[in-house]
């Protein structure tokens, strides 16, 4: 069980000689990945055009994203283990540093990414339909659960631990209940 | 001038140089020549036609003269040989690519934002193809010498 996929060669394709052209076909890649990325920002603020929609601060992960790949582009892997016969404006420790740093920029703006995914916009629709339903009966507009944050930074109710949600809205939904059945 | 000469004096670098009786180089550039003003075309009617008549769809012009630059100024500015060149061709490469995803994203954008219809887009998406790929024809037929000179046109 433990070497099981040791055998496992991938087929083989002599048609093309991959070796010569890694290079290029992952930079056809990356650029493809890289550009469609900034479109779909591009995209997302064009549709939806308005703050309470789409905060325009989220596009700093972006903009961080993108500077932090260049700064790791820039420095080559001879620079950082010292082989280089030119030792850069910066030697050998420098370059790592500099390596360093665009890592954690690159790694920060895919974390606040993932962060604004779940704290703006997944929980917020959550917290919507929440606080429509804990108003004394009125009916729950269906519009209200499609809109987007209502607020960034979340407020305190968000921090509710999910037991009790659960339980304001089975009250709440059962308090609707008993008027409906009482109004007709 | 001859084409027939033009013809012969290239024949040393080992390339086939005729076929059917014409230089396989001159029909290169005639079916490139249509196949550019194909895409052209599909821009166009992508913009004036009367159900559509929007010219936004116009700006993807300029990524289209934008896209071989990058990779023309690293063929000017580097040698084979060095080990900097072959990052600043894959600097070029991506740039490139980089260029021809805006123009297909860029019509995408603006159908999203109903500033042109889904059909003018889908027309500009296929007058993007078509001159990209005469474009990557250009650079695989004329390119691909061993002295980029001007003067082979």
């Amino acid at each position: 069980m433990a070497g099981f996929l040791d055998n496992f060669r991938w087929p083989e394709c002599e048609c093309i000689d991959w070796s010569e052209r890694r290079n290029a076909v992952a930079s056809v890649v990356a650029g493809v990945l890289f550009f469609t990325g900034w479109w779909i920002m591009i995209d997302a603020a064009v549709v939806y055009p308005k703050p309470e929609q789409l905060n325009h601060a989220f596009h700093t992960c972006g903009v961080f994203s993108t500077l932090a790949f260049f700064m790791i582009n820039a420095v080559s892997n001879a620079q950082v283990r010292g082989d280089s016969y030119e030792s850069g404006c910066l030697g050998r420790t420098g370059a790592r540093v500099w390596l360093f740093i665009g890592f954690m920029l690159m790694f920060g703006s895919l974390i606040a990414s993932m962060w604004i995914l779940f704290g703006a916009y997944v929980t917020q629709n959550l917290q919507a339909s929440y606080r429509a339903a804990s108003t004394d009966g009125s009916p729950l507009p269906s519009h209200k659960l499609l809109q987007g944050p209502r607020s960034w930074p979340p407020g305190p109710a968000s921090c509710l631990p999910s037991p009790q949600l659960a339980a304001r809205k089975k009250e709440s939904l059962s308090l609707r209940s008993h008027q409906t059945a009482l109004a007709s | 001038m001859k084409w027939s000469a033009v013809c012969e004096s290239r024949s040393a670098s080992g390339h086939p140089t005729r076929f059917a009786g014409v230089c396989i180089r001159e029909r290169a550039l005639i079916s490139l020549s249509f196949g550019g003003a194909i895409g052209l075309m599909f821009l166009m009617l992508g913009c004036a036609l009367p159900i559509y008549n929007q010219y936004w769809p116009l700006f993807v012009l300029f990524f289209y003269i934008l896209s071989p630059i990058p990779y023309c100024i690293a063929r000017r500015l580097v040698d084979d040989t060095d080990a900097m060149s072959n990052a600043c061709k894959e600097l070029a490469i991506f740039l490139t690519t980089g260029i021809v995803v805006s123009a297909f994203g860029l019509p995408i954008v603006f159908a999203r934002a109903h500033l042109i219809e889904w059909g003018a887009c889908a027309l500009v998406l296929t007058g993007n193809t078509v001159i990209f790929a005469t474009i990557l024809g250009f650079f695989l037929v004329f390119g691909s010498n061993d002295d980029f000179s001007w003067q082979q046109w």
